[in-house]
């Protein structure tokens, strides 16, 4: 048994190897990293309603929850899985919609994403089913579903154990794979392998025989410090009920073990899994299949009906690579070849699906390659882990930021390692998700590293949502600018732009790290200096020059922009917001000597041609320690004027403001405000554009949508450099205004094939001048509305369904008709964690007293003596009575 | 049920055995559980309403970061988790300004860690509305 389940995991044969270079190819090799917003605990009609503001702000891509009905119903947020071919249209587990709302409501959103511009991804899950022993979520009044209750499978798909009992189901002797040594275990109730209080089990199903046995038990689950690959693939993931995917293979084709359960021995059954539902099969013919077929079936069915362009994948881990790859010709157990096809099969050839998995691990030889070379990317574990670490609160300015700047890799495309994680083709890097929160100490920091490395970036959000739950984990809440802070959607703005071509240290130590961004062939677009940091912030030395950081005073950098270049922070962070790039023969020769010795110290890679040298700043920490320059980019007009618009009939189209959702509170009780957007509704069949800069602006581009169209009659620009401008169409030059302002239209583009409904214009403004293309990016999303009757697409919300919107509802996570308020507090009492406040006396977001800033601080005082060992939880607690009982 | 209530009439009429009345509780108990990785869950078990409880985290300094701890799925209104004290042997304090009680069982407070070592729980001491009350971590 052990030397058939290793043969499965061998390394590659040659005809596999072959296979596997075929699906590297798979994964986009690009130096230009997208942004990907991780939009979690929102509903889908949320979402869809602050989709313009999500093209507005720059993302590229939309990460979305698993999509398919959770054995939890409203309160599932995805991971449990029940039933993979429910999108909220059946009536299952107390209800039809998800956690995110109805299957039409999906495919709305997905709609609109796409018609601005976005691409989806969707979560999905294919090693495990919900928990049959546990309910996770408080309030949820289902009981858990057993093994073998869930549609489409049988306990043989899963991986459970052999066992019998002899004390009536009160312990249980389950049989040990010989993988893990053989013979018996036992399994009880609330012990490490099995916490709950009840013990997961069926009877072996009828016709099958395992000599000695009588049922089959849950495995038990993972020991996450045991490190054993069978465990990690075959045993449970946090009780979750575990699928039988492993694919044991030769060369040429299955091996004869191939199709045989790890744990049970047992062949995987294969039966019409989903007989009521042709339409879930390929050309409508319902066929049998093993649970491994039945999963890859599945995942095409799901892309053909959200057309999603890819998806994340949970745990990859858990499940053998032979899953992912396709191991021989033909292979029908291929995940990611599936996925990949179907969506060829969609959008045509040449069209890669993003597929990304994750794996908590930070070993990327060891674990995250195998999955990589099944032709996915992986989320980048190996830099969140550092990221943890550098900008921690523990740390404290402490950590060594130079672990960002190796191995340096310059403008290799397709290196597996580089600049603290896994290389830019492969990793998806992120600083915090659903399950780990982001660095308590620097976050911006840690995001500002992140999204100017090369390859793709996520930043999480959750919408705001207030929820009493552990998980999902709060969000970043300015992820769209909510609370007015501009820091997440500037760190967007300047990755689009700027964050382009290969990485160059410039300077590294254990406190600063300075890199830039450069384009083959054309030239840098960004120098970015970071700093960990975080004590006092001298900003100006002695000699009257700006320091980066506050403990080194090293004021010269080498840079690939060219002496003369002027370069501006757009942070607004550095106390030097405007910099000149200096000539090196202008520079005194000991200055110039160590600015050299410094950039040999931090580079593999010689100096850059015609390199320049500059003077720069960063301030200290924590939130504002990271400064990035790039040459001046065209501007809006200099009258502060709108940039973009839009004409019908020669008039500007005027405004409609939009909510698009209305006031929340976040996790933290922080009230956000409503959003609402200012949107032109065209009602005309025929329009024109219009764009207005400063005088830096020397052509501009735009698209509809995702672009790719013709407009006017011209036709959209393809092939070139960088692909920047790709499927835009270029704006004629007009006659500069008054004040030297220059103007750009496009006349005459024909919306009348556009349904009613919400769409994005956006244009990109290009300097003129040497070196590598500089931007600026104006965008406007618009309502069309044919003869002017299109209602607004953002609606008041009901998130909790009681027919009371979100902005007027006293507790509008909970379902609460009534409303009902015993305090007048203005929160109700379904969430009011004090129903009996004295009137009048103002209460936090869970409807308690507020106490007075001076005994947060005398508390606060307390926190830190217990903290210090100088006093205890018992002096806490008599301290807050003291303080509110008076 | 119906006998507590029947206690509750006898001691209103001073009929009680009020060595069955005021018979002390066990000790409520806190352990550590590993629920994702590089996540701890505190589950607390007992009968009593505690205000808040602190228990020290003892790991290798060099193997094992303490990065974060908030609020467990039972206890998400919780309003002061925090952390802090020597490394190797970081503090934890659970409580509520609110004078909002734990859940009697339940899991109270996630702590998240990187790196790959052992977290042991040790000096646990917690409080009820009286005072100082038992706390252990088997």
């Amino acid at each position: 048994m052990a030397c058939r389940v290793h043969r499965g995991h061998a390394q590659p044969t040659r005809m596999r190897r072959l296979v596997v270079l075929a699906l590297l190819a798979l994964v986009p090799a690009s130096a230009q990293g997208r942004v990907i917003l991780q939009y979690f605990e929102t509903d889908w009609r949320e979402i869809q309603a602050r989709m313009p503001q999500i093209a507005l702000y720059g993302y590229d891509i939309l990460w979305c929850p698993p999509p398919t009905k959770g054995a939890e119903g409203l309160r599932d947020v995805g991971f449990s899985v029940f039933d993979r071919f429910d999108l909220g249209d059946k009536m299952a587990r107390g209800t039809v919609r998800t956690r995110y709302g109805t299957r039409d409501e999906l495919l709305a959103m997905t709609s609109a994403a796409h018609s601005f511009g976005l691409r989806v991804v969707f979560d999905v899950v294919m090693n495990h089913n919900a928990n049959p022993e546990l309910i996770e979520n408080v309030g949820v009044s289902l009981q858990p579903v057993p093994i073998d209750q869930f549609p489409g499978t049988t306990p043989l798909d899963y991986h459970l154990l052999p066992a019998r009992t002899t004390d009536g189901g009160m312990t249980w002797q389950a049989l040990v794979p010989q993988a893990l040594g053989g013979g018996e275990i036992t399994i009880a109730v609330n012990t490490p392998g099995n916490p709950e209080s009840q013990i997961a089990v069926v009877p072996i199903p009828a016709g099958v025989s395992i000599p000695g046995y009588t049922h089959l038990v849950r495995a038990p689950r993972i020991d996450f410090s045991h490190n054993s690959t069978f465990e990690v693939q075959n045993y449970s993931l946090l009780g979750l009920v575990d699928f039988a995917t492993e694919q044991i293979t030769t060369g040429g084709g299955p091996a004869p073990a191939d199709g045989t359960n790890n744990t049970t021995g047992l062949p995987l059954p294969r039966f019409v899994r989903n007989p009521g539902c042709p339409e879930c099969y390929p050309a409508n013919q319902p066929i049998a299949e093993d649970i491994r077929e039945f999963l890859v079936r599945w995942i095409r069915w799901l892309g053909q009906v959200t057309d999603a362009d890819g998806f994340r994948l949970d745990a990859i881990k858990h499940i053998p690579t032979t899953f992912y790859a396709s191991d021989f010709p033909g292979d029908p157990i291929a995940f990611n070849k599936a996925i990949q096809d179907d969506y060829v099969a969609r959008r045509g050839p040449g069209a890669v699906a993003l597929i990304f998995g994750e794996s908590f691990s930070g070993n990327i030889q060891g674990d995250l390659a195998p999955y990589i070379q099944t032709g996915m990317g992986v989320l980048n574990f190996p830099l969140f882990f550092t990221m943890q670490s550098v900008c921690s609160a523990g740390a404290a300015g402490g950590g060594d930021i130079g672990q960002l700047s190796f191995p340096q890799t310059g403008s290799q495309l397709t290196a597996l390692s580089e600049y603290g994680g896994v290389g830019r083709a492969y990793g998806v890097s992120f600083i915090q998700s659903h399950d780990s929160a982001a660095p308590d100490g620097q976050p911006n920091l840690a995001y500002a590293f992140i999204l100017t490395r090369p390859g793709d970036a996520v930043v999480f959000f959750d919408g705001n949502n207030p929820d009493a739950r552990n998980f999902v984990q709060p969000g970043r809440p300015d992820a769209l600018g909510d609370l007015g802070s501009t820091v997440l959607t500037t760190l967007v703005d300047i990755s689009n732009r700027f964050g382009r071509g290969g990485m160059f240290n410039r300077f590294v130590d254990d406190d600063v790290y300075v890199y830039e961004r450069v384009v083959d062939g054309a030239g840098a677009t960004l120098l970015a200096i970071l700093t960990d940091n975080v004590g006092p912030d001298p900003r100006v030395g002695a000699d009257g020059v700006a320091h980066m950081g506050g403990y080194d005073p090293r004021p010269l950098i080498v840079t690939a922009f060219a002496p003369g270049t002027t370069l501006v922070d757009y942070t607004g962070n550095s106390p030097l917001h405007i910099v000149t790039v200096l000539d090196p023969t202008t520079v005194p020769a000991d200055q110039r000597a160590r600015a050299l010795s410094e950039y040999q110290r931090s580079s593999q890679f010689p100096l850059p041609p015609n390199y320049g040298l500059v003077y720069a700043a960063v301030p200290n920490g924590p939130d504002h320690g990271y400064a990035m320059y790039a040459p001046k980019t065209p501007g809006p007009p200099q009258n502060g004027a709108r940039p973009l618009w839009i004409e019908q009939g020669g008039q500007r189209v005027q405004d409609m403001p939009v909510t698009l959702v209305g006031q929340k509170h976040t996790a933290a009780g922080v009230r956000v405000p409503p959003v609402v957007l200012p949107m032109p509704v065209v009602t005309a069949p025929m329009i024109d554009v219009r764009v207005r800069t400063d005088p830096a602006a020397a052509q501009v581009f735009v698209r509809l949508g995702r672009g790719g169209t013709m407009l006017a009659g011209k036709p959209p620009q393809t092939g070139t450099p960088e692909g920047l401008l790709d499927g835009l169409v270029e704006m004629e030059r007009g006659p500069d205004y008054p004040n030297g302002d220059h103007a750009f239209a496009l006349s005459g583009v024909d919306m009348s094939q556009l349904g009613d409904g919400e769409y994005v214009l956006q244009a990109r403004a290009l300097a003129a001048g040497p070196g590598a293309p500089m931007f600026t990016s104006f965008t406007v999303p618009f309502l069309m509305a044919h003869g002017g009757g299109a209602p607004p697409p953002g609606m008041p919300l009901d998130s909790d369904g009681d027919g009371v919107l979100d902005m007027n509802d006293d507790c509008p996570r909970d379902y609460d008709p009534l409303q009902e308020d015993f305090d007048n507090d203005k929160v109700g009492n379904a969430c009011d964690l004090c129903p009996l406040t004295p009137a009048g006396v103002a209460v936090d977001a869970v409807g308690c007293p507020l106490l007075t800033d001076d005994d947060k601080q005398k508390l606060e005082a307390l926190v830190q003596r217990v903290l210090a060992s100088q006093a205890t939880v018992v002096d806490f607690v008599r301290q807050v009575d003291a303080l509110r009982n008076r | 049920m119906r006998c507590a209530i029947a206690s509750w009439l006898l001691l209103l009429v001073g009929a009680c055995d009020a060595s069955t009345e005021t018979r002390p509780l066990p000790p409520s108990k806190l352990r550590a559980v590993a629920t994702a990785p590089l996540t701890l869950e505190l589950q607390l078990e007992g009968q009593r309403h505690l205000r808040g409880f602190q228990v020290t985290l003892d790991y290798d300094p060099a193997a094992v970061q303490i990065l974060h701890a908030e609020p467990g799925p039972d206890a998400q209104w919780l309003d002061t988790v925090r952390t802090g004290g020597p490394a190797g042997h970081t503090v934890l304090l659970v409580s509520d300004t609110r004078q909002i009680s734990l859940p009697r069982a339940g899991s109270i407070v996630r702590v998240m860690f990187s790196g790959n070592g052992h977290i042991a729980l040790s000096h646990p001491l917690a409080a009820d509305h009286s005072g100082a009350a038992p706390l252990e971590v088997p």
